[in-house]
Protein backbone atom coordinates (compact mmCIF):
# COMPACT_ATOMS: atom_id res chain seq x y z
CA UNK A 1 0.00 0.00 0.00
CA UNK A 2 2.54 2.63 1.12
CA UNK A 3 4.82 2.13 -2.51
CA UNK A 4 1.58 2.51 -4.59
CA UNK A 5 0.58 5.40 -2.82
CA UNK A 6 4.49 7.14 -2.89
CA UNK A 7 5.08 5.99 -6.56
CA UNK A 8 1.63 7.43 -7.61
CA UNK A 9 2.03 10.31 -6.24
CA UNK A 10 5.63 10.97 -7.10
CA UNK A 11 5.06 10.24 -10.94
CA UNK A 12 1.92 12.91 -10.98
CA UNK A 13 3.57 15.64 -9.18
CA UNK A 14 7.00 14.61 -11.61
CA UNK A 15 4.14 15.01 -14.82
CA UNK A 16 2.59 18.29 -12.95
CA UNK A 17 6.26 19.61 -12.68
CA UNK A 18 7.19 18.71 -16.30
CA UNK A 19 3.93 19.77 -18.06
CA UNK A 20 3.73 23.10 -16.24
CA UNK A 21 7.36 23.94 -17.39
CA UNK A 22 6.00 22.51 -21.40
CA UNK A 23 2.90 25.17 -21.33
CA UNK A 24 5.48 27.73 -19.69
CA UNK A 25 7.97 27.19 -22.35
CA UNK A 26 5.17 27.31 -24.93
CA UNK A 27 3.68 30.70 -23.59
CA UNK A 28 7.11 31.70 -23.35
CA UNK A 29 7.90 30.90 -26.72
CA UNK A 30 4.90 32.08 -28.26
CA UNK A 31 4.56 35.90 -26.15
CA UNK A 32 8.39 35.85 -27.72
CA UNK A 33 7.40 35.65 -31.22
CA UNK A 34 4.65 38.14 -30.45
CA UNK A 35 7.06 40.80 -29.71
CA UNK A 36 9.63 40.23 -32.33
CA UNK A 37 6.89 40.84 -34.49
CA UNK A 38 5.43 43.49 -33.09
CA UNK A 39 9.17 45.48 -32.57
CA UNK B 1 6.66 13.02 26.95
CA UNK B 2 10.07 12.52 28.19
CA UNK B 3 10.97 15.63 29.63
CA UNK B 4 14.63 15.63 29.25
CA UNK B 5 13.77 15.17 25.19
CA UNK B 6 11.44 17.70 24.95
CA UNK B 7 14.12 20.03 25.92
CA UNK B 8 16.34 18.25 23.86
CA UNK B 9 13.76 19.34 20.89
CA UNK B 10 13.79 23.01 22.29
CA UNK B 11 17.58 23.20 22.70
CA UNK B 12 17.54 22.18 19.02
CA UNK B 13 15.22 24.88 17.69
CA UNK B 14 17.24 27.63 19.76
CA UNK B 15 20.75 26.20 18.75
CA UNK B 16 20.09 26.27 14.71
CA UNK B 17 17.47 29.35 14.94
CA UNK B 18 19.75 31.76 16.97
CA UNK B 19 23.10 30.25 15.76
CA UNK B 20 22.35 30.37 12.40
CA UNK B 21 20.11 33.56 12.75
CA UNK B 22 23.82 35.57 14.66
CA UNK B 23 25.91 34.18 12.21
CA UNK B 24 23.89 35.18 8.90
CA UNK B 25 23.35 38.32 10.57
CA UNK B 26 27.02 39.38 11.44
CA UNK B 27 27.70 37.79 8.26
CA UNK B 28 25.97 39.92 5.77
CA UNK B 29 26.37 42.98 8.18
CA UNK B 30 27.43 45.40 4.81
CA UNK B 31 23.25 46.30 4.43
CA UNK B 32 22.69 45.21 0.36
CA UNK B 33 19.51 46.71 -0.62
CA UNK B 34 16.42 44.90 0.59
CA UNK B 35 18.72 42.71 2.82
CA UNK B 36 15.87 42.25 5.55
CA UNK B 37 13.39 41.66 3.46
CA UNK B 38 14.41 40.03 0.49
CA UNK B 39 18.09 38.58 1.67
CA UNK B 40 19.49 41.14 -0.95
CA UNK B 41 18.00 39.26 -3.62
CA UNK B 42 20.71 36.75 -3.70
CA UNK B 43 19.41 33.36 -2.44
CA UNK B 44 20.56 29.91 -4.26
CA UNK B 45 18.17 27.60 -5.81
CA UNK B 46 17.76 24.88 -2.55
CA UNK B 47 17.38 27.46 0.31
CA UNK B 48 14.29 29.19 -2.26
CA UNK B 49 13.32 25.64 -2.53
CA UNK B 50 12.88 24.64 0.50
CA UNK B 51 11.56 28.26 1.67
CA UNK B 52 8.66 27.79 -0.90
CA UNK B 53 7.65 24.19 -0.10
CA UNK B 54 7.75 24.75 3.57
CA UNK B 55 5.80 28.17 3.21
CA UNK B 56 2.69 26.29 2.30
CA UNK B 57 3.38 23.45 4.57
CA UNK B 58 1.88 24.44 7.79
CA UNK B 59 -1.12 23.96 10.21
CA UNK B 60 -3.46 22.77 7.81
CA UNK B 61 -1.12 20.18 6.14
CA UNK B 62 -0.24 18.43 9.49
CA UNK B 63 -3.49 18.35 11.67
CA UNK B 64 -5.32 18.75 8.34
CA UNK B 65 -4.21 15.94 6.37
CA UNK B 66 -4.53 13.15 8.96
CA UNK B 67 -8.65 14.21 9.35
CA UNK B 68 -8.97 14.14 5.74
CA UNK B 69 -7.56 11.12 5.02
CA UNK B 70 -9.54 9.30 7.97
CA UNK B 71 -12.88 10.88 6.70
CA UNK B 72 -12.52 10.09 2.86
CA UNK B 73 -9.29 8.26 2.07
CA UNK B 74 -6.06 8.52 0.38
CA UNK B 75 -7.61 10.90 -2.23
CA UNK B 76 -6.58 13.23 0.59
CA UNK B 77 -3.22 13.16 -0.75
CA UNK B 78 -4.70 16.20 -3.52
CA UNK B 79 -4.57 18.61 -0.67
CA UNK B 80 -0.73 18.30 -1.23
CA UNK B 81 -0.96 17.88 -5.16
CA UNK B 82 -2.92 20.86 -5.43
CA UNK B 83 -0.18 22.44 -3.42
CA UNK B 84 2.05 21.17 -6.05
CA UNK B 85 0.21 22.54 -8.69
CA UNK B 86 0.37 26.21 -6.93
CA UNK B 87 3.91 25.66 -6.68
CA UNK B 88 4.54 24.87 -10.15
CA UNK B 89 2.14 27.61 -11.13
CA UNK B 90 4.27 30.28 -8.76
CA UNK B 91 7.80 28.52 -10.00
CA UNK B 92 6.76 29.06 -13.35
CA UNK B 93 4.41 32.17 -13.60
CA UNK B 94 3.99 34.83 -10.88
CA UNK B 95 7.14 34.10 -8.93
CA UNK B 96 9.16 34.50 -12.02
CA UNK B 97 6.94 37.72 -12.55
CA UNK B 98 7.22 39.42 -9.64
CA UNK B 99 11.32 39.39 -9.77
CA UNK B 100 11.56 40.30 -13.05
CA UNK B 101 9.50 43.33 -12.53
CA UNK B 102 11.77 43.86 -8.95
CA UNK B 103 8.73 44.54 -6.78
CA UNK B 104 8.59 43.83 -3.02
CA UNK B 105 5.53 43.47 -2.32
CA UNK B 106 2.73 42.40 -4.17
CA UNK B 107 0.42 45.36 -3.55
CA UNK B 108 3.41 47.21 -5.21
CA UNK B 109 2.56 45.11 -8.37
CA UNK B 110 -1.40 46.29 -7.96
CA UNK B 111 0.14 50.09 -7.74
CA UNK B 112 1.61 49.89 -11.56
CA UNK B 113 -1.74 47.54 -12.91
CA UNK B 114 -4.38 49.37 -10.76
CA UNK B 115 -3.04 52.45 -9.08
CA UNK B 116 -2.20 53.49 -5.80
CA UNK B 117 -5.52 53.43 -3.90
CA UNK B 118 -6.35 49.84 -5.11
CA UNK B 119 -2.56 49.24 -3.25
CA UNK B 120 -3.37 50.52 -0.47
CA UNK B 121 -6.99 48.83 -0.44
CA UNK B 122 -4.99 45.52 -1.44
CA UNK B 123 -2.01 46.04 1.37
CA UNK B 124 -4.49 46.45 4.25
CA UNK B 125 -6.55 43.57 3.30
CA UNK B 126 -3.95 41.34 2.23
CA UNK B 127 -1.90 42.04 5.79
CA UNK B 128 -5.07 41.07 7.43
CA UNK B 129 -5.75 37.87 5.96
CA UNK B 130 -2.22 37.21 6.30
CA UNK B 131 -2.66 38.27 10.06
CA UNK B 132 -5.58 35.77 10.30
CA UNK B 133 -3.48 32.87 8.66
CA UNK B 134 -0.81 33.31 11.60
CA UNK B 135 -3.43 33.43 14.38
CA UNK B 136 -4.30 29.44 12.97
CA UNK B 137 -0.92 28.85 12.78
CA UNK B 138 -0.35 30.22 16.56
CA UNK B 139 -2.93 27.27 17.49
CA UNK B 140 -1.28 25.08 15.52
CA UNK B 141 1.93 25.10 17.27
CA UNK B 142 -0.10 24.58 20.83
CA UNK B 143 -1.76 21.99 19.10
CA UNK B 144 1.69 20.26 18.24
CA UNK B 145 3.04 21.02 21.41
CA UNK B 146 -0.81 19.66 23.20
CA UNK B 147 -0.37 16.68 21.62
CA UNK B 148 2.99 15.50 22.42
CA UNK B 149 3.41 17.01 25.88
CA UNK B 150 0.57 17.94 28.85
CA UNK B 151 1.12 21.22 27.54
CA UNK B 152 -2.24 23.10 27.12
CA UNK B 153 -2.35 24.82 23.56
CA UNK B 154 -1.64 28.15 24.91
CA UNK B 155 1.62 27.63 26.75
CA UNK B 156 2.37 25.86 23.42
CA UNK B 157 1.20 28.67 21.34
CA UNK B 158 3.08 30.88 23.79
CA UNK B 159 6.73 29.10 23.20
CA UNK B 160 6.18 28.45 19.90
CA UNK B 161 5.69 31.65 19.08
CA UNK B 162 8.76 32.95 20.65
CA UNK B 163 10.47 30.56 18.76
CA UNK B 164 8.89 31.87 15.18
CA UNK B 165 10.18 35.13 16.26
CA UNK B 166 13.53 34.35 16.96
CA UNK B 167 12.91 32.47 13.30
CA UNK B 168 13.21 35.85 11.38
CA UNK B 169 14.14 38.41 13.61
CA UNK B 170 17.87 38.42 13.28
CA UNK B 171 18.17 38.17 9.65
CA UNK B 172 14.56 38.39 8.32
CA UNK B 173 14.58 36.38 4.75
CA UNK B 174 18.14 34.63 4.57
CA UNK B 175 17.82 33.50 8.11
CA UNK B 176 14.16 31.90 7.16
CA UNK B 177 15.61 30.46 4.67
CA UNK B 178 18.76 28.97 5.78
CA UNK B 179 16.71 27.62 9.25
CA UNK B 180 14.61 25.74 7.02
CA UNK B 181 17.18 24.48 4.58
CA UNK B 182 18.72 22.80 8.53
CA UNK B 183 14.67 22.33 9.20
CA UNK B 184 13.72 20.46 5.87
CA UNK B 185 16.54 18.20 6.62
CA UNK B 186 14.92 17.18 9.89
CA UNK B 187 11.28 16.77 8.89
CA UNK B 188 11.67 14.45 6.16
CA UNK B 189 14.40 12.09 8.71
CA UNK B 190 11.65 12.22 11.41
CA UNK B 191 9.01 11.26 8.49
CA UNK B 192 10.83 8.79 6.88
CA UNK B 193 12.06 7.01 10.45
CA UNK B 194 8.26 7.46 11.92
CA UNK B 195 7.23 5.30 8.59
CA UNK B 196 9.22 2.79 9.09
CA UNK B 197 9.14 2.20 12.71
CA UNK B 198 5.27 2.08 12.17
CA UNK B 199 5.66 -0.53 9.24
CA UNK B 200 7.51 -2.78 11.96
CA UNK B 201 5.24 -2.08 14.79
CA UNK B 202 2.13 -3.18 12.76
CA UNK B 203 0.75 -6.53 12.31
CA UNK B 204 2.35 -9.07 10.19
CA UNK B 205 2.54 -7.69 6.63
CA UNK B 206 3.44 -4.26 7.60
CA UNK B 207 1.51 -1.68 5.20
CA UNK B 208 1.09 -4.56 2.58
CA UNK B 209 -1.74 -5.92 5.68
CA UNK B 210 -3.27 -2.99 5.98
CA UNK B 211 -3.99 -2.66 2.31
CA UNK B 212 -5.39 -6.25 2.47
CA UNK B 213 -7.24 -4.96 5.29
CA UNK B 214 -9.27 -2.32 3.35
CA UNK B 215 -9.61 -4.66 0.87
CA UNK B 216 -11.21 -7.53 2.51
CA UNK B 217 -13.32 -4.52 4.24
CA UNK B 218 -14.96 -3.37 0.48
CA UNK B 219 -13.21 -0.24 1.22
CA UNK B 220 -10.45 -0.30 -1.88
CA UNK B 221 -10.90 3.08 -2.77
CA UNK B 222 -9.55 4.59 0.44
CA UNK B 223 -6.33 3.44 -0.49
CA UNK B 224 -6.47 4.61 -3.96
CA UNK B 225 -5.41 8.40 -4.51
CA UNK B 226 -8.04 8.84 -7.13
CA UNK B 227 -10.39 7.73 -4.56
CA UNK B 228 -14.07 8.21 -6.17
CA UNK B 229 -15.17 9.74 -9.24
CA UNK B 230 -17.57 12.08 -6.66
CA UNK B 231 -14.68 12.94 -4.19
CA UNK B 232 -12.28 14.02 -7.19
CA UNK B 233 -15.30 16.51 -8.56
CA UNK B 234 -15.83 17.59 -4.31
CA UNK B 235 -12.64 17.27 -2.97
CA UNK B 236 -9.47 17.44 -5.30
CA UNK B 237 -10.78 20.00 -7.62
CA UNK B 238 -12.22 22.05 -5.13
CA UNK B 239 -8.97 22.06 -3.83
CA UNK B 240 -6.92 23.07 -6.60
CA UNK B 241 -9.29 25.95 -7.29
CA UNK B 242 -9.14 27.53 -3.89
CA UNK B 243 -5.23 27.07 -3.05
CA UNK B 244 -3.97 28.08 -6.86
CA UNK B 245 -6.68 31.25 -7.28
CA UNK B 246 -6.08 32.36 -3.34
CA UNK B 247 -2.58 31.60 -3.00
CA UNK B 248 -0.29 32.50 -5.83
CA UNK B 249 -0.62 36.45 -5.96
CA UNK B 250 -0.16 36.09 -1.92
CA UNK B 251 2.97 37.76 -0.45
CA UNK B 252 3.88 35.04 1.76
CA UNK B 253 4.58 32.66 -1.33
CA UNK B 254 5.86 35.38 -3.41
CA UNK B 255 8.63 36.63 -1.22
CA UNK B 256 10.83 34.24 -1.11
CA UNK B 257 10.45 34.21 -5.17
CA UNK B 258 11.37 37.58 -4.82
CA UNK B 259 14.15 37.15 -2.69
CA UNK B 260 15.78 34.26 -5.80
CA UNK B 261 19.25 35.28 -7.31
CA UNK B 262 17.33 34.72 -10.58
CA UNK B 263 14.34 33.95 -12.41
CA UNK B 264 16.08 30.74 -13.40
CA UNK B 265 16.76 30.43 -9.53
CA UNK B 266 12.83 30.32 -9.03
CA UNK B 267 12.40 28.14 -12.19
CA UNK B 268 15.03 25.27 -11.10
CA UNK B 269 13.88 25.44 -7.53
CA UNK B 270 10.37 23.56 -8.76
CA UNK B 271 12.20 20.46 -9.10
CA UNK B 272 12.97 20.46 -5.61
CA UNK B 273 10.07 22.38 -3.72
CA UNK B 274 7.13 19.99 -5.88
CA UNK B 275 8.56 16.93 -3.96
CA UNK B 276 9.41 18.17 -0.38
CA UNK B 277 5.68 19.65 -0.70
CA UNK B 278 3.97 17.06 -2.44
CA UNK B 279 4.98 14.24 -0.54
CA UNK B 280 5.30 15.21 3.07
CA UNK B 281 0.94 13.94 2.12
CA UNK B 282 2.06 10.73 1.14
CA UNK B 283 3.50 10.12 4.49
CA UNK B 284 0.97 11.27 6.47
CA UNK B 285 -1.78 9.87 4.35
CA UNK B 286 -0.32 6.74 4.96
CA UNK B 287 0.36 7.30 8.87
CA UNK B 288 -3.12 8.32 9.25
CA UNK B 289 -4.83 4.90 7.07
CA UNK B 290 -2.56 2.65 9.37
CA UNK B 291 -3.97 3.97 12.17
CA UNK B 292 -7.81 3.91 10.94
CA UNK B 293 -7.22 0.60 10.47
CA UNK B 294 -6.67 -0.50 13.83
CA UNK B 295 -9.78 -1.15 15.78
CA UNK B 296 -7.89 0.64 19.40
CA UNK B 297 -7.70 4.00 17.06
CA UNK B 298 -10.92 3.80 15.44
CA UNK B 299 -13.21 3.52 18.43
CA UNK B 300 -11.57 6.34 20.30
CA UNK B 301 -13.45 9.55 20.49
CA UNK B 302 -13.25 12.14 17.24
CA UNK B 303 -11.11 9.59 16.24
CA UNK B 304 -10.78 11.73 12.47
CA UNK B 305 -8.90 14.28 14.69
CA UNK B 306 -6.87 12.59 17.16
CA UNK B 307 -6.78 8.63 15.91
CA UNK B 308 -2.95 8.92 13.53
CA UNK B 309 -1.46 11.45 16.44
CA UNK B 310 -2.38 8.92 19.40
CA UNK B 311 -1.13 6.25 17.30
CA UNK B 312 2.26 8.05 16.99
CA UNK B 313 2.46 8.72 20.52
CA UNK B 314 1.70 5.65 21.53
CA UNK B 315 3.76 3.53 19.25
CA UNK B 316 6.68 5.38 18.43
CA UNK B 317 10.20 5.45 21.23
CA UNK B 318 10.50 9.05 22.99
CA UNK B 319 13.52 9.73 21.04
CA UNK B 320 11.31 9.54 17.75
CA UNK B 321 8.81 11.25 19.01
CA UNK B 322 10.81 13.85 19.92
CA UNK B 323 12.22 13.96 16.32
CA UNK B 324 8.69 13.93 14.96
CA UNK B 325 7.22 17.03 17.13
CA UNK B 326 11.05 19.19 16.04
CA UNK B 327 9.57 17.94 12.43
CA UNK B 328 5.96 18.80 12.59
CA UNK B 329 7.25 22.49 14.56
CA UNK B 330 9.60 22.69 11.97
CA UNK B 331 6.99 23.02 9.22
CA UNK B 332 4.74 25.26 11.33
CA UNK B 333 7.33 27.49 12.86
CA UNK B 334 8.50 27.98 9.16
CA UNK B 335 5.32 29.11 8.07
CA UNK B 336 4.56 31.28 11.18
CA UNK B 337 8.40 33.06 10.62
CA UNK B 338 7.40 33.80 6.78
CA UNK B 339 3.70 35.15 7.44
CA UNK B 340 5.40 37.70 10.04
CA UNK B 341 8.06 39.17 7.58
CA UNK B 342 5.48 39.30 4.80
CA UNK B 343 3.30 41.27 6.81
CA UNK B 344 5.84 43.38 8.39
CA UNK B 345 7.15 43.80 4.96
CA UNK B 346 4.09 44.83 3.49
CA UNK B 347 3.62 47.18 6.16
CA UNK B 348 7.03 49.07 5.84
CA UNK B 349 6.96 49.30 2.00
CA UNK B 350 3.38 49.87 1.18
CA UNK B 351 2.21 52.16 3.83
CA UNK B 352 5.39 53.46 5.89
CA UNK B 353 7.50 54.36 2.97
CA UNK B 354 5.04 54.78 0.53
CA UNK B 355 2.81 57.20 2.11
CA UNK B 356 4.82 58.95 5.28
CA UNK B 357 8.76 58.33 4.96
CA UNK B 358 9.34 58.02 1.33
CA UNK B 359 13.07 58.51 1.66
CA UNK B 360 13.99 55.86 4.53
CA UNK B 361 17.37 54.07 5.04
CA UNK B 362 17.72 50.41 4.94
CA UNK B 363 18.45 50.51 8.20
CA UNK B 364 14.87 52.29 9.60
CA UNK B 365 12.98 50.05 7.25
CA UNK B 366 14.49 46.68 9.16
CA UNK B 367 13.85 48.80 12.42
CA UNK B 368 10.21 49.00 11.36
CA UNK B 369 9.71 45.45 10.29
CA UNK B 370 11.27 44.11 13.19
CA UNK B 371 8.81 45.88 15.00
CA UNK B 372 6.00 44.71 13.49
CA UNK B 373 7.09 41.32 13.03
CA UNK B 374 6.97 41.71 17.19
CA UNK B 375 3.70 42.92 17.03
CA UNK B 376 1.62 40.78 14.96
CA UNK B 377 3.60 37.81 16.28
CA UNK B 378 2.53 38.70 20.20
CA UNK B 379 -1.36 39.67 19.00
CA UNK B 380 -1.13 36.59 16.94
CA UNK B 381 -0.41 34.26 19.94
CA UNK B 382 -3.10 36.38 22.07
CA UNK B 383 -5.75 35.47 19.41
CA UNK B 384 -4.82 31.74 19.12
CA UNK B 385 -5.52 31.37 22.44
CA UNK B 386 -9.38 31.89 21.68
CA UNK B 387 -9.03 28.79 19.24
CA UNK B 388 -10.41 29.97 15.78
CA UNK B 389 -12.05 26.77 14.13
CA UNK B 390 -9.12 26.04 11.98
CA UNK B 391 -10.18 24.63 8.64
CA UNK B 392 -13.05 27.04 8.30
CA UNK B 393 -10.76 29.88 9.01
CA UNK B 394 -8.24 29.24 6.23
CA UNK B 395 -11.22 28.71 3.59
CA UNK B 396 -12.97 32.20 4.27
CA UNK B 397 -9.62 34.30 5.01
CA UNK B 398 -7.90 32.95 1.55
CA UNK B 399 -10.97 33.49 -0.01
CA UNK B 400 -10.26 37.27 0.18
CA UNK B 401 -7.08 36.93 -1.94
CA UNK B 402 -9.30 35.28 -4.84
CA UNK B 403 -10.57 38.65 -6.29
CA UNK B 404 -6.66 40.20 -5.80
CA UNK B 405 -5.93 37.34 -8.29
CA UNK B 406 -8.28 38.02 -10.80
CA UNK B 407 -7.17 42.02 -11.25
CA UNK B 408 -3.88 41.08 -11.01
CA UNK B 409 -4.37 38.67 -13.96
CA UNK B 410 -6.38 41.01 -16.23
CA UNK B 411 -3.81 44.34 -15.34
CA UNK B 412 -1.17 42.18 -16.11
CA UNK B 413 -2.59 40.13 -19.28
CA UNK B 414 -5.51 42.26 -20.24
CA UNK B 415 -6.48 45.50 -19.39
CA UNK B 416 -5.37 48.20 -16.71
CA UNK B 417 -8.28 50.74 -14.91
CA UNK B 418 -8.56 51.66 -11.51
CA UNK B 419 -12.31 51.78 -11.45
CA UNK B 420 -12.86 48.26 -12.59
CA UNK B 421 -10.15 46.89 -10.34
CA UNK B 422 -11.24 48.87 -7.33
CA UNK B 423 -15.21 48.09 -8.10
CA UNK B 424 -14.22 43.95 -8.18
CA UNK B 425 -12.67 44.17 -5.01
CA UNK B 426 -14.98 45.60 -3.21
CA UNK B 427 -18.00 43.54 -4.59
CA UNK B 428 -15.90 40.13 -4.18
CA UNK B 429 -15.33 41.18 -0.56
CA UNK B 430 -19.02 41.53 0.10
CA UNK B 431 -20.04 38.61 -1.45
CA UNK B 432 -17.21 36.39 0.62
CA UNK B 433 -18.69 37.79 3.65
CA UNK B 434 -22.52 37.23 2.54
CA UNK B 435 -21.73 34.09 1.60
CA UNK B 436 -20.08 33.37 5.22
CA UNK B 437 -22.26 35.45 7.60
CA UNK B 438 -25.83 35.36 5.72
CA UNK B 439 -28.79 33.28 4.01
CA UNK B 440 -27.53 33.78 0.94
CA UNK B 441 -25.96 29.93 0.33
CA UNK B 442 -29.94 28.77 1.62
CA UNK B 443 -31.23 31.49 -0.88
CA UNK B 444 -29.81 29.89 -3.17
CA UNK B 445 -30.25 25.78 -3.01
CA UNK B 446 -27.35 25.21 -1.15
CA UNK B 447 -27.58 23.50 2.57
CA UNK B 448 -24.56 25.55 4.23
CA UNK B 449 -21.85 27.88 2.94
CA UNK B 450 -19.82 25.08 2.81
CA UNK B 451 -15.96 25.30 1.59
CA UNK B 452 -17.40 26.79 -1.45
CA UNK B 453 -16.21 30.76 -0.83
CA UNK B 454 -13.15 30.53 -2.98
CA UNK B 455 -15.39 29.56 -5.87
CA UNK B 456 -17.92 32.16 -4.93
CA UNK B 457 -15.59 35.37 -4.91
CA UNK B 458 -13.91 33.66 -8.33
CA UNK B 459 -17.08 33.53 -9.92
CA UNK B 460 -18.21 37.54 -9.17
CA UNK B 461 -14.24 38.89 -9.66
CA UNK B 462 -14.25 37.06 -12.80
CA UNK B 463 -17.88 38.54 -14.02
CA UNK B 464 -17.01 41.72 -12.73
CA UNK B 465 -13.87 41.95 -14.49
CA UNK B 466 -15.12 40.87 -17.96
CA UNK B 467 -18.57 43.31 -17.37
CA UNK B 468 -16.15 46.41 -16.31
CA UNK B 469 -13.28 45.73 -18.61
CA UNK B 470 -15.62 45.41 -21.64
CA UNK B 471 -17.62 48.72 -20.92
CA UNK B 472 -14.77 51.05 -20.12
CA UNK B 473 -11.70 52.17 -22.14
CA UNK B 474 -8.44 50.92 -20.04
CA UNK B 475 -4.80 50.88 -20.43
CA UNK B 476 -3.48 47.70 -21.81
CA UNK B 477 -2.53 45.04 -19.40
CA UNK B 478 1.61 45.35 -18.10
CA UNK B 479 2.31 42.73 -20.39
CA UNK B 480 0.70 43.54 -23.57
CA UNK B 481 1.96 46.94 -24.00
CA UNK B 482 5.06 46.51 -24.58
CA UNK B 483 4.79 42.68 -24.03
CA UNK B 484 6.87 40.67 -21.18
CA UNK B 485 9.38 43.39 -19.77
CA UNK B 486 13.18 42.20 -20.43
CA UNK B 487 15.09 39.62 -17.81
CA UNK B 488 16.27 41.89 -15.04
CA UNK B 489 17.63 39.84 -12.49
CA UNK B 490 20.10 41.98 -11.37
CA UNK B 491 18.40 45.54 -10.87
CA UNK B 492 15.33 46.53 -9.82
CA UNK B 493 13.09 48.53 -12.58
CA UNK B 494 10.87 51.36 -10.94
CA UNK B 495 10.38 52.78 -7.66
CA UNK B 496 7.39 53.09 -5.04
Amino acid sequence: MFWSIFLQSLFLILAIVIAGRFIAAMLSKSAGGKNNGSA
Amino acid sequence: MDYPLLIGVLAYELVVIVGLGVWLQRRHSVQAKDEFALAGRDLPVPVVAVTLALTVLGTAHILGVFEMTWMMGAVAVWFSIAHVILLTFVCLGTGVWVRRLGVITVPELLNRTSGLETRLLVSCVMAGVLFGVLTVEAQGIGIIFATLTDWNIQTGAIVGGVLGILYVIFAGMREIGWVNLVNATVMYAGLILATVFIAFSLPEGGYAAIGEYYRSTDQSSAISIWGTPELMVNFAIVNIVAVVFSQSVSQMLLQPAMSAKSEKTIKQALWIAAPINGLFGVFAVVLALAARAQPEYAALDDAPKIGAATMLVETLPPWLGAILLASFLAAILSTFAIICLSIATIFAKDIFQALYVPNASENTMKMVIRIVIIIVASIAIAVASLLPPILAAMIWLFAWLVPVFCILMSGILWKRHQGVAITTLIVAWIANAAWSFSALPQALGFESAGSYNAYVTAIVSMIMICIGNLAVRGRPGLFCENGLPANADSSRQGAI
